[in-house]
């Protein structure tokens, strides 16, 4: 249970939110869907003195806007799947929300935007966006503000939002070159967490983007083309030795030491290209 | 109750039985004795308990010539084989199928001991892949939740092949022995195995439990673990 006492706000609108989020921003917990959140209050590792529950705004639609695929900040796992939108715009979140363990609950209730925020390096979503190059939309009192997400995943747990911001929605380009993706997760076993992940668009000249999550204390992302005459298996390898040499600042946790994870990244890098390709190929 | 003498008095069928026939179910004479003594018989004594004990014979708590001593009257055996997939580039291990024959003697409920088994031997298999309490440089326990005691999961297992043989243990009144402890060290040490397998001549390089990811990917790269 939560033990410390706190305050609970369900504001009905976007101005509300963001007025209570300027007045109250060092106290203040946004609430998504709460998986994070409400164990940390419930472990007693935070008590903000105020939560700000976003449920009652329209955060939780997808749509197309401008030749943009807008997906609000609230929608979660269980909605990207059943998207046809997501399925046809955006597959690589469409493939990286099945993967999502821990049940029912936890896909109806984790939010994309709450993810993206949290920015934790041993989870699915920031490599996915990193790998869309989406963009964040932060509404605050003073107005919307659009991040590139290269800019917003800054560090472990740390993006660029600002403590008077709330996430609204995220934009992902539509339309580009990408005519395959891959996704894939290295853990122990079904009850680990991330260790290191691996997003890869594909295009039909064999020319890759790969997002590298859970290794670094930040996605990044990688960029092989493979050449005319090259190999499969010199390509393979000319990509894992660019998923080590791209990674600057590694990730260690109680799962896995120092040196593992960059140890491990070129070998799943490569294994989402060979699912992208096997796509392709169909 | 049957207005005999106790000389007179035979038991079969789980009835009391007087000579020339009259009889009353020992359920019967219980209940009575439990609820109206005065009419069950002269000189009844409440409860209506008795208690026996079994010694076995090859029990032996003194110690002999030799200093030893045998506590345990018997003991189950089994076989356990197990096969398992190591990634070479991650170091991470996946049990493909795995097999246990058990021999715990005379099996009162072969479903209980069924169950028993399985899960002592996933208890072995998390045991020797998985399951780790780590500590930080200052004794601060790290592994506090599931998420960092990392338990098996039901995508993490085959489907657990058991069958059983009865051999009666000669030392027991029923030919019982223990049933499910064997499935932990024995899935433990099977796993280990073939993890040492897989890793070929750096095998003998595997000294420690778990077999973690990170563990195995250190010995292939040429440490000890």
């Amino acid at each position: 249970m939560i033990r410390a006492l706190f305050e609970y706000a369900a504001p009905a609108s976007l101005d509300e939110a963001t007025a209570l989020l300027a007045a109250r921003r060092e106290q203040i917990a946004v609430l998504g869907g709460g998986t994070v959140l409400v164990q940390r209050m419930t472990l007693g590792e935070w008590s903000p003195e105020i939560v700000l529950d976003l449920r009652r705004l329209p955060l939780a639609t997808v749509c197309l806007a401008d030749g943009d695929l807008v997906i609000g900040a609230r929608v979660s796992y269980s909605t990207l799947l059943a998207s046809a939108l997501v399925e046809r715009h955006a597959p690589l979140l469409n493939k990286m929300a099945g993967w999502i363990t821990g049940g029912a609950q936890i896909r109806n209730q984790g939010t994309i935007g709450g993810a993206a925020c949290y920015a934790n390096p041993a989870s699915d979503v920031p490599a996915c966006l990193l790998a869309l190059e989406a963009r964040m939309v932060l509404a605050s009192a003073s107005g919307r503000r659009v991040v590139g997400a290269a800019e917003f995943f800054a560090g472990a747990f740390h993006t660029a939002r600002r403590p008077d911001e709330l996430p609204v929605e995220i934009v992902v380009p539509v339309g580009g070159p990408w005519t395959a993706v891959g996704y894939t997760k290295q853990k122990h076993c079904a009850s680990s967490w991330p260790i290191v992940t691996a997003a890869c668009l594909a295009d039909a000249q064999a020319r890759f983007r790969i997002a590298i999550g859970g290794t670094g204390v930040c996605p990044y992302a990688i960029e092989p083309v493979r050449g005319a005459r090259e190999g499969i298996a010199v390509l393979f390898g000319r990509i894992a030795g660019m998923a080590e040499a791209g990674l600057s600042e590694e990730w260690s946790d109680e799962l896995a030491p120092p040196g593992y994870r960059r140890r491990i990244a070129g070998a799943v890098a490569v294994r989402a290209v060979q699912q992208a390709i096997r796509v392709g190929a169909k | 109750m049957l207005g005999v003498g106790a000389e007179a008095l035979t038991f079969a069928d789980g009835h009391v039985v007087a000579s020339g026939g009259r009889r009353v179910s020992l359920a019967r004479v219980g209940y009575e004795a439990h609820t109206n003594p005065i009419s069950v018989a002269r000189g009844i004594r409440l409860p209506l308990e008795a208690t026996r004990s079994f010694e076995p014979s090859n029990v032996r708590v003194v110690p002999d010539e030799t200093g030893r001593i045998a506590t345990y009257s018997s003991f189950p055996y089994s076989v356990h084989a197990v096969a398992l997939e190591l990634d070479r580039p991650t170091g991470a291990v996946r049990v493909l199928d795995y097999a246990v024959v058990h021999d715990c003697g005379v099996m009162v409920n072969p479903t209980l001991v069924t169950g028993q088994l399985r899960g002592a031997v996933v208890m072995g298999l998390g045991a020797a892949l998985w399951e780790e309490l780590t500590y930080g440089p200052s004794g601060a326990p790290l592994s506090r939740r599931f998420k960092e005691y990392l338990l098996p999961r039901a995508p993490d297992l085959p489907r657990i092949r058991i069958g059983h043989r009865s051999t009666p243990s000669p030392h027991h009144p029923l030919g019982l022995k223990g049933a499910g402890e064997s499935g932990v060290g024995g899935a433990m040490a099977a796993a280990m195995n073939a993890v040492a397998d897989a890793l070929g001549s750096d095998g003998r390089r595997l000294t420690r439990c778990p077999a973690t990811a990170p563990a195995v990917l250190g010995i292939l790269a040429g440490g000890v673990e």
